[in-house]
């Protein structure tokens, strides 16, 4: 079989390797209790969050792997504050001070320089074999985090000016890590479960989250590297808004692939999606199974992956069933 | 002049429609005309925060539009709540709280719009409260703690606050009912809550039906 890195290119090229592209994604709390290390320590050390993606990554063998310790690194770096926890994901207490709220700078705010330097290890430790994806949250995301995501979707409709003015803030951000993580070996992957279909109206997500996405699909284009888009819920009537972006790859959650498939046509890269819950509850044939669904749903131009990242406590053989399932 | 069965339906309607000025302009109006403060709140702005519940059930509305109809419907609260008087309960003190761990208090604040409305006074305990504070709110009386997590990963907190309640001596007087994304009615059994509500318009039925029979 041809090296990972070969594939997604020959995939993102137009020719679908005969080979599947299969990547679950694992981020850092499955890969700590993998490597029986505290989820606290794997988001808030650089060595610890690449040591556990890499044993992860050989234990599994899938096609890539992504950098990603929790959703509110971006926020926390501008400021926000957020409380760890030892076995579980941090999460984001108070939004950042409103008066002077500006860009982090990548190489020294909260934990960014952390996300870069995994980065980094992790591009020494897997060369060009293997595609190397370091998250980043889409602007929406990131503008709810930064203005509180109750003051944020309850601004959406009637106070453009606020709105607008925490999506620049945020984009600005977006702007300078995407370059940081592009020069630490990393390719963007835009994540942007804010904007997620069962939050925010079609009209919405077109007005103030596509236009910002689109600008980040450019800039990652404009860095040489190719782009991939995950959006969290129902995003079936917006998935052609998604294509609109022109990220080259289209991560979805739970929805029904045959149906997003038809609507995209045959040329989008489509991502995704068995079902999360499944694999954190089910039995590794009902996870192969699912997969084969997927599998078969989506077509050629297709990467095999979770609904939303690997739940923490996944059995790791419904994870394998995942990748088997691309194998066979 | 508007007949008040029709200005309480106008209510319900600039809620629904998410028009913060006309709710509270229509609101002076049922004070001006010395109508119910009472009715105005149930057949007004509760009806309409019914209607907004609909909606959104049909994905014709999303969160921004029901953040901005309860907003809208909170400029009527705010203006008819003053000429209630003193009635500081009228159906009941309801305390309302995301679990330790969960900041994720949207839905929560949606259900304490929906409830406030429906005639119930609410204790808001905020997000990210520990155990202690459900239960101190017990002790202090209120008659029913409704809990919520958004999060799979925080779930297992609403077993721990129904566990201190119980340890307090304070179950099953003091109702429990829980709400969030992942929560279902085998999780709430399990846990020993009274139980469960998969909308805010199911919880404010679901406390009403509790402390109507208690």
């Amino acid at each position: 079989m041809e090296p990972a890195s070969a594939r997604v290119a020959a995939l993102l090229a137009g020719n679908p390797p005969e080979d599947r592209v299969v990547f679950p994604m694992v981020v850092a709390d499955h890969a700590a209790r993998l490597a029986r290390v505290k989820v606290g320590e794997a988001a808030t050390d650089a060595e610890t969050l690449a040591r556990v993606l890499h044993a992860a990554w050989q234990r599994y063998r899938y096609d890539m792997v992504m950098v990603f310790a929790d959703t509110v690194v971006e926020a926390e770096a501008m400021g926000a504050v957020v409380e760890f926890q030892e076995n579980d994901n941090a999460f984001l207490v108070e939004p950042p001070d409103d008066a002077g709220l500006q860009s982090a700078d990548p190489e020294c705010d909260g934990r960014l320089p952390m996300m870069l330097a995994a980065t980094r290890m992790l591009k020494e430790l897997l060369g060009d074999r293997v595609p190397l994806v370091t998250s980043i949250k889409g602007t929406f995301t990131l503008a709810s985090f930064l203005a509180g995501m109750e003051r944020f979707l309850g601004a959406v409709l009637d106070e453009p000016g606020t709105v607008r003015r925490y999506l620049d803030l945020a984009h600005a951000n977006q702007t300078r890590y995407i370059a940081a993580i592009v020069r630490a070996g990393g390719i963007p992957f835009i994540g942007d479960p804010v904007a997620s279909g069962s939050l925010i109206s079609p009209q919405v997500f077109r007005d103030l989250a596509l236009p910002y996405l689109a600008r980040l699909v450019d800039e990652i284009h404009a860095h040489g590297c190719w782009a991939g888009l995950h959006i969290c819920g129902d995003a079936m009537d917006i998935i052609t808004d998604m294509a609109a972006t022109g990220a080259d790859v289209l991560s979805v959650d739970d929805i029904d692939l045959a149906e997003a498939r038809r609507r995209l046509g045959p040329e989008v890269i489509l991502m995704g999606n068995v079902s999360t819950q499944l694999v954190q509850g089910g039995t590794p044939g009902e996870v192969g199974e699912a997969a084969r669904q997927c599998l078969a749903d989506a077509g050629p131009r297709f990467i095999l992956s979770t609904a939303c990242d690997v739940p923490a406590g996944s059995p790791p053989e419904n994870v394998q069933a995942i990748v088997d399932a691309a194998r066979s | 002049m508007t007949d008040p069965g029709d200005l309480f339906a106008l209510l319900a309607e600039a809620v629904a429609a998410m028009k913060p000025d006309r709710v509270a302009n229509l609101a002076r109006q049922v004070l001006e005309r010395k109508l119910s403060p009472d009715k105005a709140i149930t057949e007004g702005l509760a009806a309409g925060m019914r209607l907004v519940g609909e909606k959104y059930a049909s994905k014709v509305y999303f969160v921004p539009e029901v953040l901005l109809a309860s907003k809208a419907m909170y400029a009527g609260f705010d203006i008819l709540r003053q000429a209630l008087g003193d009635e500081p309960k009228r159906k009941g003190r309801v305390a309302l709280g995301v679990v330790r761990g969960d900041i994720h208090d949207i839905g929560k604040n949606i259900v304490k719009v929906m409830v406030e409305a429906a005639g119930f006074e609410v204790v808001d305990l905020g997000r990210n409260v520990p155990v202690a504070e459900f239960v101190r709110a017990a002790d202090q009386g209120v008659e029913l703690v409704g809990i919520s997590s958004l999060m799979t990963t925080t779930m297992p907190r609403m077993a721990d606050v129904v566990k201190a309640l119980d340890r307090r001596g304070l179950r099953p007087q003091t109702r429990v009912v829980i709400g969030g994304a992942p929560v279902n009615a085998m999780f709430a059994e399990r846990i020993g809550a009274d139980t469960w509500a998969p909308n805010a318009h199911s919880a404010v039925q679901a406390i009403e039906e509790l402390l109507s029979a208690s």
